[in-house]
């Protein structure tokens, strides 16, 4: 973004634009995998999903799916974002966010706080994965999409949306709602995200642990869900509730068991991760410790 | 696994509608361009652009209110793509239906104007309105409210290419039982900013005609509009799908990129090579008189030397993320009339087995439809029409 912003404001200002021709070709969405793909000295294909903020959830799911079905056995997946004023703006423009601490799910939320990284996951068949004896640090075991056609950038104050995407999710996973034993929200603390997504969650499980880190790191947009499905797998694999800072007070009519604050240790089996972005896309992901056991049929290690 | 088409739709500089606009382009019609201009810059080019009735028949959608041209023309092809298919959403099948839609500009025209305001004003006039209309899933979300799709939506982002990419990972999406029908649509809408960026990257000449395959490489002219597949598994039939007749993709390559301009030669080989396994009666290339038309065309050369090969952009202009989709409607038209469209602004001395007048393809069962991007992807697919529906495999030139 940061190169089509340079290229415009030369052109206004009618200054030097003798590097725009590098401005123009490095502008495009795709490049970053491009050059990612030769600093790797891979040559693979490439898909680039723009989803807005589900996007890293979208991709990984949508890879998790390619090897499930047998036709990939390894994908690299992730999301990538970096900070720009014309986003900057943007976000402020709609009121989405605050110049305060971020405090998602709180009563007293104002707001967002936009952040930017990148995190990319390595998706492999279980068995392929294992017949090279790769350390498998998690399984993907479901993957729910569902499109909330309310408004470009308002989730519907239903939940549906969300509420699909989790069922989705879970029934991809083949798993009741009761096995989920934490869901790292998309919790962007807005008003109407945190409404939306926590009206669907109550209504989906019965007092599971929920945080969105976003209040660490910030809301990085095309990386959101990529950055959290990683702090998901540190969470099962060091068997800990990653907290939800900032958060002061519960939300009336909203019954969530926020971790509020402080990391709890917490035996974690399986968890779920949600993301959800303007154009009414919701993404989620179920992820489970990886356990040695017979019969892998159809998973996905990461 | 082979996906029948089962719906198309069209929105191009030569006006809307699959059949229309074919039959304009075999009569080797070439659209009008439009010389564009911006107040900061003194210089203006030329476009191809959709002409303002095309969108007339579009209805007074909420979502369409304040949208941008490109979510129009994304709208008016997806909803004949549907139509042509006798497909009508209701709650349940909303789920199986899958969109992809593929970008590479994305909404550039209120992308500008929300940038200018604040370039010139300051950020506190950016409008609220129109960033929602910044990010490159915007069009896709109004065509999904449109249609009423609730499962999945994805945008592809990408160069000239991402259309074919769209449609293999559409073929991948369609591997989950649980879908129906896969629309694919790709837009694009065409602007000053693009034209002079393009420009300074050298890939863009100031007045046409585009001459595809030329040695000069003199560049291409810009275009905007949409193009919309409807794709079903094979089994499945509807009404549309046999008057449209059984086109089918048969196997969509999932793609390469190449990181050197001189590499892409060997990357369409590869490709080409994975897609002729089978003979091939004609392909329908990207070429657009930029740099990849040399690599299209040693790569047809020295793999499919017997295949003719056409290219929609001289009539049409480059539309970037829509041309993807803009050649898959050319090839499976051609393959349902059994005729190419002549042609244009093609040199005598082009190595390839080329018409400058409309080509009776009357045999044809296979083409192949190659996307060299400008950005470093390329992708391919081949088509198929069914046997019983091929009547012999003579070509010949009228």
């Amino acid at each position: 973004m940061s190169y089509g912003q340079d290229y415009y404001r030369s052109l206004c200002r009618n200054g030097n634009l003798r590097r725009s021709p590098t401005w123009v070709a490095n502008y495009t969405a795709q490049k970053p995998v491009i050059d990612a793909q030769e600093a790797f000295g891979i040559s693979a294909p490439c898909q680039v999903i723009a989803n807005a903020c589900a996007s890293g959830t979208n991709a990984i799911g949508h890879a998790y799916e390619c090897v499930r079905s047998g036709r990939y056995q390894r994908v690299l997946t992730g999301g990538y974002d970096a900070l720009s004023e014309l986003v900057f703006v943007g976000f402020d423009s709609l009121q989405a966010s605050t110049a305060e601490k971020c405090r998602p799910f709180d009563r007293d939320r104002t707001g967002m706080v936009l952040g930017e990284g990148a995190a990319v996951l390595a998706l492999e068949n279980l068995d392929v994965a294992r017949e090279r004896g790769a350390p498998v640090l998690a399984e993907i075991i479901g993957y729910g999409i569902s499109t909330d056609n309310f408004h470009m950038t308002q989730p519907n104050p239903s939940g549906i949306g969300p509420r699909q995407a989790m069922q989705r999710a879970l029934q991809s996973a083949r798993l009741p709602a009761d096995k989920i034993d934490y869901i790292n929200a998309h919790g962007t603390a807005t008003l109407f995200n945190d409404a939306a997504e926590g009206k669907a969650i109550s209504e989906l499980f019965d007092h599971v642990p929920v945080s969105s880190t976003k209040g660490m790191m910030g809301h990085s947009l095309g990386a959101a869900g990529a950055i959290e499905a990683i702090i998901c797998l540190l969470a099962l694999q060091h068997q800990f509730l990653p907290p939800n800072i900032n958060f002061r007070a519960q939300d009336e009519g909203v019954d969530l068991n926020i971790v509020a604050n402080d990391a709890r240790p917490m035996g974690l089996r399986t968890v779920l991760s949600n993301s959800f972005g303007f154009g009414g896309t919701n993404a989620s992901i179920v992820i489970q410790k990886f356990h040695l056991r017979q019969g892998y049929g159809g998973q996905v290690g990461a | 696994m082979s996906l029948a088409i089962a719906g198309m739709g069209w929105v191009t500089p030569l006006g809307n509608g699959v059949d229309p606009v074919w039959e304009q382009l075999l009569q080797g019609y070439e659209a009008a361009t439009t010389r564009v201009s911006e107040e900061f810059g003194d210089r203006s080019y030329s476009a191809f652009r959709v002409p303002e009735f095309t969108l007339a028949t579009l209805g007074p959608h909420p979502r369409l209110r304040r949208a941008s041209l490109i979510s129009r023309f994304a709208a008016a092809a997806g909803l004949e793509a549907l139509q042509a298919a006798g497909v009508k959403l209701d709650s349940q099948s909303a789920e199986r239906i899958a969109l992809v839609f593929a970008i590479s500009n994305g909404g550039v025209i209120y992308t500008k104007r929300f940038y200018r305001d604040i370039v010139e004003t300051g950020a506190q006039s950016a409008s609220p309105l129109l960033f929602p209309e910044t990010v490159f899933n915007a069009p896709a979300s109004h065509l999904a409210a449109i249609l009423g799709i609730t499962g999945a939506t994805y945008t592809l982002v990408g160069d000239s290419a991402v259309g074919l990419l769209a449609i293999k990972m559409a073929d991948d999406l369609m591997a989950n039982e649980a879908l129906d029908y896969c629309l694919v649509v790709g837009a694009e809408e065409a602007d000053w900013l693009l034209c002079d960026a393009y420009r300074r990257w050298r890939l863009l000449r100031l007045t046409p005609p585009v001459e595809p395959f030329n040695e000069k490489k003199r560049g291409m002219i810009l275009s905007e509009g949409a193009g919309a597949v409807l794709l079903a598994r094979l089994p499945r039939r509807s009404a549309a799908e046999a008057r449209d007749g059984p086109v089918a993709i048969e196997c969509a390559h999932p793609g390469m990129s190449y990181r050197r301009r001189p590499e892409a030669e060997e990357v369409l080989k590869r490709i080409l090579r994975d897609l002729s396994q089978v003979e091939i009666d004609f392909v329908i290339s990207s070429a657009n008189g930029t740099f990849i038309d040399h690599a299209e065309c040693e790569a047809l050369r020295q793999t499919i030397p017997d295949a003719f090969v056409y290219t929609v952009k001289p009539a049409l202009g480059e539309s970037v993320g829509a041309a993807g989709l803009w050649q898959v409607i050319a090839g499976t038209q051609a393959l349902r009339s059994g005729e190419l469209p002549p042609l244009l602004h093609a040199g005598p001395t082009i190595p390839l087995r080329t018409s400058a007048s409309r080509t009776s393809l009357s045999g044809a069962r296979h083409a192949i439809v190659l996307s060299c991007g400008i950005n470093q992807q390329v992708a391919g697919l081949r088509l198929r029409k069914s046997s019983q529906a091929a009547t012999g495999s003579e070509l010949s030139i009228q």
